[in-house]
């Protein structure tokens, strides 16, 4: 690997660890609090320690964390990630801030399709992945379905139980969670 | 299923990564290759048979042979 693929490669592991800090941190944020300030302040720090860990990736972590994506590979996940999390924000917050039905109907729409295009990008470039980092999406896909599936479905009987204080946001971090948690157990074990 | 995917590498100086790029697949995959940890596909096996100028069950061969 030349010098320009590893700081290719060091960029892609701060960007990339940025905007999942990012999503996180207001994530969790928003789940502590109604301030919208808190979960700016979230999102900030979240982007702040994913940058650091990223940062950090390449040169301290196990070996087996490493996963070389193509540039071209990389570079289109960060775009079309960034694209989501540009329109996912303001699209909370005109909800928060008591904007417009028009404006909130509008951001909203233009969230999900971000969304959708978002997916059949993640679907494309999985399709292009070479066997196995193929298979190790696929597997981590796999664990955190059914990891996500299993604690939702925990969390929902527990609330008949006790009330528990419900957001729709808690699913996505949960899922996000089940992810990672199951791209780690992979890589660990194709290492 | 064993390979001699290492032996070959190492006789030609090459690394993983240097190898992955001629071939087309990532470090990762050499590596998981080379450990035994993951099969390659046919086309990927026959592309290193080639490679290495050897037929694919020179360069991978079976645990339990019929």
């Amino acid at each position: 690997m030349d010098s320009s693929d590893t700081n290719y490669q060091a960029r892609a592991n701060i960007g990339v660890g940025a905007s999942l800090g990012a999503v996180i941190g207001a994530l969790i944020a928003e789940l502590l609090s109604d301030s919208s300030l808190v979960v700016i302040l979230g999102a900030v720090l979240g982007a702040g320690l994913g940058a650091a860990v990223g940062s950090r990736l390449r040169s301290q972590a196990p070996q087996f964390l490493w996963i070389e994506y193509p540039r071209e590979v990389g570079r289109r996940l960060i775009l079309s990630v960034s694209a989501f999390l540009a329109l996912f924000i303001p699209s909370i917050y005109s909800i928060k801030a008591g904007a417009t039905l028009a404006l909130q109907i509008l951001l909203l729409s233009a969230t999900s399709i971000s969304g959708l295009v978002l997916i059949l990008i993640i679907g494309t470039i999985i399709s292009q992945l070479d066997d196995l980092l193929r298979k190790i999406q696929l597997e981590a896909i796999a664990i955190g379905f059914g990891l996500s599936a299993f604690i939702v479905l925990t969390l929902g009987l527990l609330g008949l139980a006790i009330p528990i204080r419900s957001n729709p946001l808690l699913t996505f971090i949960i899922m996000l969670a089940s992810w990672l948690l199951g791209r780690l157990v992979v890589a660990w074990r194709y290492r | 299923m064993r390979n001699k995917l290492k032996v070959l590498r190492a006789e030609r100086n090459w690394s993983q990564a240097e190898l992955g790029k001629l071939v087309g697949v990532s470090r990762q995959a050499i590596n998981a290759i080379e450990k035994g940890k993951h099969h390659p596909s046919l086309p990927l096996a026959y592309k290193l048979a080639d490679l290495f100028k050897l037929q694919v069950e020179e360069m991978f061969l079976r645990d339990d042979p019929p």
